[in-house]
């Protein structure tokens, strides 16, 4: 990448932006984790509907689920590689030797996260929606997403980082990330069944909001937190 | 004591004080307090099983101040009072979930019901624990490990709130609001004594344990650092 020569070091916002362009010119070059992600996911749909014969009056009950489970199998893809990817090359250390603030390179990773996750969605959203007939091009579900993404992004990015070093890692990270994640999925599937049912605004704003909630804390705390987690 | 000639130590009164209050709690339990109207006899597992909830509540807690600590201070001590507490807060977790389910089955007729937010809840703050220890046994000893296990203890208490608030968040159907808390009827004193009798035993015991399985650990440490001197010449 080539940039203009700066006179200052960038701020904290500024070191976000190039960390995540960085992330992201990786992965375009690379193409190693959202092909992969969307391929699998829509692998795991087909699976469940062998799995619960996804049709008629059960289909509005267990499509939620359905979706938001194949959404954070599928993260497991990009949050394993995410921190493991530079710890096996070496760059985590090349990136931490530099004047960068580990909270920048943390929100820069939840932001690749984040977009590997919208790109999945992308793809499957508009798979699920024409295998099973489902309404889902709804605002409320976009907004769904949107929470959802952030809070699976947010809370599997420092775990990411906390099981890159670790044996067992790729063990570790799902049975770390389940657990922490409950809060967030009971949330973000009642929203999607509420937006499904074209349920009113005043049901799933309080889902919503616990959603929101849930981001932030992370999000703030795991900023904060993650200078401990990566430090020699 | 006197056979190993070691001294008698504030850990081993401790000890001595926790097994006293266990055998007045259980006395008090089984022989003094009143046999519930609805529920019979099966209702007396309750002493058991509300000090457990509670000491293992109070158990995550010290882990997620300990790891505050740790990360601030860096000193090894914290971490151990983490690892500590983690462990004891899964026993107790462990036997909360347990009496419970011993009472579910007789009064309402199954071992686990997933529509009750704080069995859930419980569960999963459980889970998240035993990943706590998972993780710390997979990884090397360590400041490295130690330094992340506090991050995850720290983020991981986001669960106990979860637990302990999910009766008035959500559908609750089986834990109902503490009824110290509900003002108007207060628990008759033959209720309250066992178990506060049994919320002493159970503290006490976490206390006692707690000091022991830091001493163990300490050892470990310094074998540990034996074994890699030695290896090291």
């Amino acid at each position: 990448m080539s940039r203009p020569q700066q006179a200052s070091p960038p701020g904290y916002l500024g070191q976000i932006r190039i960390l995540l362009a960085k992330e992201l010119t990786v992965e375009f070059r690379s193409r190693e984790t959202a092909i992969p992600m969307a391929v699998f996911a829509a692998a795991a749909l087909i699976a469940f509907q062998f799995s619960f014969d996804l049709r008629g009056g059960t289909l509005n009950l267990v499509a939620p689920g359905v979706l938001w489970v194949a959404i954070i199998f599928a993260s497991l893809l990009a949050l394993g590689r995410s921190f493991s990817r530079e710890v096996e090359r070496g760059s985590l250390d090349g990136l931490l030797a530099s004047p960068i603030d580990p909270g920048a390179l943390y929100l820069a990773k939840v932001s690749a996260n984040v977009i590997l996750l919208v790109v999945l969605e992308a793809v499957i959203i508009p798979l699920a929606a024409i295998l099973f007939n489902l309404q889902l091009f709804q605002p409320t579900l976009l907004l769904t997403l949107l929470l959802g993404n952030i809070g699976i992004a947010s809370v599997g990015t420092i775990l990411s980082a906390i099981s890159a070093r670790a044996r067992a890692r790729e063990a570790l990270l799902p049975i770390m990330l389940l657990p922490l994640l409950v809060p967030v999925i009971i949330a973000v599937v009642r929203a999607t069944a509420l937006a499904i049912d074209n349920g009113p605004w005043g049901d799933i704003q309080p889902w919503l909001a616990i959603l929101a909630a849930y981001d932030l804390v992370f999000l703030f705390v795991s900023s904060l937190l993650f200078y401990v987690t990566v430090e020699k | 004591m006197s056979l190993t000639g070691r001294r008698f130590t504030v850990t081993d009164a401790i000890g001595i004080a926790a097994f006293l209050a266990m055998l007045i709690a259980l006395y008090l339990a089984i022989v003094e307090s009143p046999i519930e109207r609805v529920q019979g006899i099966h209702q007396k597992i309750f002493y058991i099983h509300v000090p457990t909830a509670l000491v293992g509540y109070i158990a995550f807690g010290v882990v997620a101040f300990a790891s505050i600590m740790y990360v601030w201070k860096r000193t090894d001590r914290w971490d151990r009072v983490a690892v500590a507490s983690a462990e004891l807060g899964v026993l107790f977790t462990t036997l909360m979930l347990a009496t419970g389910s011993i009472w579910g089955r007789p009064v309402w007729g199954a071992w686990w019901d997933w529509t009750d937010a704080r069995l859930v809840t419980s569960l999963v703050m459980w889970l998240v624990y035993v990943a706590y220890l998972m993780f710390r046994s997979l990884g090397e000893s360590g400041p490295g490990t130690y330094r992340s296990a506090a991050v995850i203890g720290i983020l991981g208490f986001v669960s106990v709130p979860l637990s302990y608030f999910s009766i008035w968040l959500w559908t609750n159907i089986l834990h109902p609001v503490p009824t110290l808390q509900s003002s108007t009827d207060r628990p008759e004193g033959s209720i309250l004594v066992p178990f506060l009798f049994g919320m002493l035993a159970f503290t006490l015991l976490y206390v006692y344990l707690m000091s022991f399985r830091m001493r163990v650990e300490e050892s470990q440490r310094e074998l540990n650092e034996l074994r890699a001197a030695q290896e090291a010449s």
